[in-house]
């Protein structure tokens, strides 16, 4: 039943899809604009309207076929575009911003569509066989086309809210002054990447960054690439308990265990050094590092490692000929998450180390805009900076991102 | 007319006390500590909205202030723990108020207060003057010079009991660490080898003192009163922090706050992530590469940056209300903040979510689809009886951890609005979630019982809703 009745001409033809997808758009857009309107204080009537008569022609799409007749359809065709082009010549008209134009275009989209096929024939209505077929053969071709559109409309606002604050750091980290709205990039100076560059404390951050990072991720491998060796390469009591030890470990929250961490830190005497982040960082990245390594080991057939001690090689030498060889793109991968990892952590900064001298870039780039100065350019330039290693790991992570691995980069 | 009058009145109020002198500053050696300096302020007829401020050395600004309120809204304003350590005559601590200033109830006679940063024996001049809520001062009191003599490095607490505390925990985790591989050896039995232990034994020893320690440690700390200022002698006190924590105002506000926040992070990120993907999947060919990397972009920058840039954003002079043409204020009003941080919270979110999919949405095979089309299968009822099966086995683990993390989140809304607006002192905030509330109790308050309570509590409900969670998706059906 169901094959049959789907091969039948669809219930409307395809302008009418359009106009109906469209429609359901500026319905959206009038809601959006409505609410926007309501925050301006200015009162929502406008918009309101408009969403009305959305609404309506909206019905209009879902009512049977022959609900109107010719003329009547017209005359409805023809006021709603009016009204809708109205609309949105006063939406645009009303100010400047950039809001107002996009909505105002959605009220200005279907008007014009509403326009065109008021004036030409090719619409639902009472239609004939023939004209029914040549409409089908069109939504055929069209439809496709149109939902194509419609997935790039879509995209495309996702992909501009995406990227929506890095082009707000861009601009204040550009814009002279202290700028936190207005046009972008109206003007251009380097001078926020000279304060920051020239600042005593942002090099101290830095250092403290690098001197963390760079531990965690010396330490970090030293204890999981061992660890993943063990773990791939024999099998002892409590192997499958240790590795779903890792993994629970890294569920759980470290912002739950704050006290506990704060006070053992405090018992060893590990606040306010770079020593006890490093221990901190490298346990938390060791699950996700055990678990990458081990399936690079994994991925090692044993009978490389046995040909190799027939031929005479030590053990050590096993491991430094032709494990760590054959595994290094893993271990940079691991090396490199344990870096941004280190790099990129707050709250443990926040909380262990408070004195000036042994701050992190997150830290101090957050104490940039805190409480008595909001020094949001430098903040913006300084992010530019840090950012180099976050992006240089997406560069080398890509592959591995786009094949769907949940890379791990969430906790970061 | 009235204000005439009113500066009559002072004049008056002014003379009396210069005659009766109603402040005295004196010692108060039972105080002295390492760098902190003890004095006594003895003050007469104070009324609400007065103020006692304390001068030290040659300092233009008080070193300590101390507002006269009502002594009712001294019990609302509950356990603030001030910096400096001022006391009543009955041994009541002052708490402290907004601006850091100490809160003093109506008709105390007598303060004591323990001045911190004192140089040891240094002569340092103290003085104290009383200020009407006007701001006019009318009494002064004489000069006391005062001295501190106790030498140290550090106040001196004992450290015996948190000792204690951790050995227990230390054997604890030990035992659970050994039973656990006991219960392992008795259901698994294959070839073993010593030497594995050697491989294995760094990074379980780290995991062990960071994970398991830490976890059974909190848990024991929950059944004490441990506090940041009498570190070391923390009295086991049973269920009372439970108790406390169960009485504490605004916890049904910051309760249902955390679980609107973790549900519409949940429901608004698994939901936007896994549309987006499957758009992306569509048949857009050469774009998707593009749009895949314009919804990556912001992963370059970390994450604690994009949020503060959203912060730059929803200022009131920001980018959001000069792009909508708006002149509204998101981050100091209760609702809009609620909603700004969660929205933040969902744009943070969504790009891994969208990532995770591609993968198990490319994998599944176009034959499916066709087949269901040549049967006249909607779209809708496609993505339901296709789509939705195929990709479960990424779908449940990520909802999962999507509600572990947003429940867990605390840099977006620390960063965004510290928890903030406030509603009233000393109660969670109109953002608060769990989490930065903990962090509220146990870092600005130093009250780590309490947070340790808090802590068990959360864990708990994430232990109990992760394993619901887990044994009605399997989600971890694929860890082998």
């Amino acid at each position: 039943m169901t094959s049959v009745s789907s091969r039948q001409p669809p219930f409307m033809s395809y302008e009418a899809r359009i106009i109906q997808s469209v429609s359901v758009y500026a319905g959206v857009v009038a809601i959006i604009a409505a609410v926007v309107d309501a925050g301006r204080g200015e009162g929502p009537t406008l918009w309101m309207g408009l969403t009305l008569f959305v609404g309506f022609l909206m019905i209009r799409f879902f009512l049977p076929i022959n609900a109107f007749g010719a003329a009547r359809l017209f005359a409805f065709r023809a006021a709603t575009a009016a009204v809708l082009a109205l609309a949105g010549a006063l939406g645009l008209m009303r100010d400047v911003s950039a809001f107002s134009v996009w909505a105002g275009a959605w009220a200005l989209i279907p008007a014009v569509i509403c326009v065109y096929h008021a004036f030409n024939g090719r619409f639902s209505g009472s239609v004939s066989g023939t004209q029914r077929s040549a409409g089908y053969q069109r939504y055929r071709k069209d439809w496709p086309r149109f939902r194509r559109l419609g997935a790039h409309v879509f995209l495309l606002h996702v992909s501009a809210l995406s990227v929506l604050p890095i082009l707000w750091i861009a601009d204040a980290a550009l814009s002279p002054g202290n700028i936190l709205g207005g046009r972008v990039f109206d003007s251009v100076s380097l001078e926020h990447f000279v304060d920051m560059l020239g600042d005593e404390e942002f090099w101290i951050w830095s250092r403290n960054s690098v001197i963390v990072a760079t531990g965690t991720t010396i330490v970090g491998l030293a204890l999981s690439i061992p660890a993943a060796f063990g773990f791939s390469r024999y099998k002892f009591r409590g192997r499958r308990t240790l590795m779903l030890s890792f993994l629970l470990a890294h569920m759980v929250p470290g912002a739950i265990l704050l006290v506990p961490y704060f006070l053992v830190m405090k018992t060893m005497g590990l606040l306010n050094t770079s020593l006890g982040l490093i221990f901190m960082y490298s346990v938390t990245a060791l699950p996700i590092c055990v678990w990458l390594l081990k399936g690079a080991f994994d991925a090692i057939p044993r009978d490389l490692e046995e040909a190799a001690t027939l031929d005479g090689c030590s053990a050590a030498q096993v491991f430094w000929t032709i494990l760590l060889p054959l595994s290094a793109p893993t271990i940079a991968v691991a090396g490199l998450f344990s870096f941004v990892l280190a790099w990129n952590e707050f709250l443990f900064a926040l909380v262990f180390n408070t004195a000036n001298d042994v701050v992190t870039l997150p830290v101090g780039l957050s104490s940039l805009i805190s409480g008595t100065h909001q020094r949001w350019g430098d903040f913006a330039a300084a992010s530019f900076i840090v950012s180099i290693p976050t992006a240089a790991l997406l560069l080398l992570f890509q592959k591995s991102i786009a094949r769907g691995i949940p890379s791990t980069a969430d906790s970061i | 007319m009235i204000r005439i009058c009113i500066i009559c009145l002072l004049a008056v109020t002014a003379l009396a006390a210069a005659t009766a002198q109603s402040v005295v500053v004196s010692a108060a050696e039972e105080f002295d500590e390492y760098r902190r300096l003890g004095i006594a302020i003895d003050v007469r007829d104070l009324e609400v909205g007065h103020r006692i401020e304390l001068f030290v050395g040659d300092a233009e600004v008080p070193h300590t202030e101390m507002l006269v309120i009502e002594a009712a809204s001294q019990e609302a304003q509950a356990q603030w723990q001030p910096y400096q350590v001022c006391m009543t005559d009955e041994d009541v601590r002052l708490n402290e108020g907004k601006d850091a200033v100490m809160l003093l109830p109506v008709g105390v006679q007598r303060v004591r207060c323990a001045l911190s940063g004192i140089p040891v024996g240094a002569e340092v001049p103290v003085y104290a003057r009383l200020v009407d809520s006007e701001g006019i001062i009318f009494a002064r009191s004489a000069r006391y010079i005062g001295r501190t003599d106790v030498t140290g490095t550090r106040p001196n607490v004992p450290e015996s009991r948190t000792t204690i505390y951790a050995l227990i925990a230390v054997v604890l985790s030990i035992l659970i660490l050994l039973f656990g591989l006991r219960a392992a050896h008795v259901s698994r039995h294959g070839r073993m080898s010593g030497t594995a232990y050697v491989y294995v034994a760094p990074a379980v020893l780290g995991l062990f003192l960071v994970s398991l320690f830490p976890v059974v440690y909190g848990f024991g700390l929950a059944f004490t009163d441990a506090h940041q200022h009498r570190l070391g002698d923390a009295q086991f006190v049973g269920l009372e922090q439970f108790i406390n924590l169960g009485t504490a105002p605004g916890l049904l506000r910051v309760g249902a706050f955390t679980a609107v926040w973790t549900i519409a992070n949940t429901i608004l990120g698994v939901g936007l992530g896994l549309a987006i993907a499957v758009v992306l999947n569509g048949s857009l060919q050469k774009w998707t590469g593009i749009y895949r990397s314009l919804l990556l972009l912001p992963w370059a920058v970390p994450a604690y940056i994009t949020t503060l840039a959203w912060r730059g954003m929803l200022q009131p002079d920001g980018f959001i209300n000069g792009l909508l043409g708006t002149d509204a204020v998101f981050l100091s009003d209760a609702a809009p903040a609620q909603l700004s941080v969660i929205l933040v919270s969902v744009w943070l979110g969504v790009p891994f979510i969208v990532m995770s999919m591609a993968g198990p949405l490319q994998s599944i095979p176009d034959y499916l689809y066709q087949a269901a089309k040549i049967d006249g299968v909607s779209r809708w009822r496609r993505f339901i009886h296709i789509t939705l099966p195929n990709i479960k086995g990424v779908l449940a683990p990520i909802t999962l951890l999507t509600f572990v993390w947003s429940f867990n989140m605390f840099n977006t809304i620390y960063l965004l609005t510290a928890g903030g607006p406030s509603v009233s002192v000393s109660e969670p905030g109109a953002t608060d979630i769990l989490v930065t509330y903990i962090f509220e109790i146990a870092i600005d308050r130093g009250d780590y019982g309490l947070a340790s309570a808090w802590s068990l509590i959360l864990f708990l409900v994430l232990a109990v809703v992760s394993l619901v969670f887990i044994r009605q998706t399997r989600a971890t059906e694929g860890i082998s």
